[in-house]
């Protein structure tokens, strides 16, 4: 009876260990990813299975894309606060109607600036990670702007 | 000396006793046949159950083919169950950098934070 308590605790031990060192290895590329200084772009390196030199010209091209999306974001937002502050008033129906123009014309900016972005950094792939890179960024930003929007639409009609 | 000699005298006297009594009891003339019938029916129910029981512990107990193959399977299932677990964490981690990434370029995501 010892016998058998022995090696059902030997047997589950066994299991925890193998459990935890296939994990640990499965994983270690996540941790790396994680624990790089630009974990995002490291992740692009990875998916779409770049170079180091298609990397370096990719987050050349990153880094000069940020701070100006950084400063759309910062006029977004800004038009987007004035237009709260005019939605409580009935009165500023016109300038309503203006910041609103400004605004939707700041954001069509920033989709093409975007939309530029991906398909420069698309030419810096190969062909078919180059499509694969497409079809998903589309997916995740214009096609899901677009369902955001509908949702928008349908909810306050 | 004197008080051992009357314990062995009690003693033998409690034998005599014994040896004499006799219970004053008449048993039915199948008495012994029922005793052994109610003996063999009640083992024949417990013997199956009891056999395979036992066997068992003795299986898992001595024989070393068996806990080899039991100690493979458990590593197995440890492995296997470690696949799945990286596999399912590693769908959400390529989700969830994937998101990060167009929260970085997406300005209509930016704006919003």
């Amino acid at each position: 009876m010892k016998r058998l308590f022995a090696i059902t605790v030997i047997g589950i031990a066994l299991a925890g260990l193998a459990y935890c060192s296939v994990y640990y290895i499965g994983t270690a590329k996540q941790r790396e990813l994680q624990n790089h200084e630009n974990p995002e772009l490291a992740w692009l390196k990875t998916e779409f299975g770049l170079t180091a030199d298609e990397y370096i010209r990719i987050q050349k091209l990153h880094y000069a894309y940020l701070p100006k999306c950084d400063e759309m974001c910062a006029l977004v937002s800004e038009k987007n606060e004035l237009l709260k502050k005019l939605m409580g008033n009935d009165d500023a129906s016109e300038e309503r109607a203006r910041v609103l123009k400004e605004t939707l014309s700041i954001r069509a900016s920033c989709q093409e600036m975007m939309l530029n972005h991906f398909y420069k950094v698309s030419r810096e792939m190969r062909p078919v990670a180059r499509k694969r890179y497409l079809d998903w960024v589309m997916t995740k930003t214009v096609t899901q702007s677009h369902a955001r929007l509908e949702e928008t639409i349908r909810h306050h009609p | 000396m004197k008080k051992k000699y009357a314990i062995d005298h009690k003693n033998q006297l409690l034998s005599t006793s014994l040896r004499k009594w006799e219970v004053p009891l008449e048993l039915p003339s199948d008495f012994k046949s029922t005793v052994w019938r109610r003996i063999s029916s009640n083992e024949a129910s417990h013997s199956k159950g009891l056999e395979l029981f036992l066997r068992m512990i003795y299986v898992l107990g001595n024989r070393q083919k068996f806990a080899i193959s039991y100690l493979s399977v458990a590593v197995l299932l440890g492995v296997y169950l470690g696949f799945a677990q990286v596999k399912s964490d590693s769908e959400d981690f390529r989700a969830l950098m994937g998101n990060r990434y167009v929260s970085l370029i997406d300005p209509s995501i930016h704006s919003n934070r």
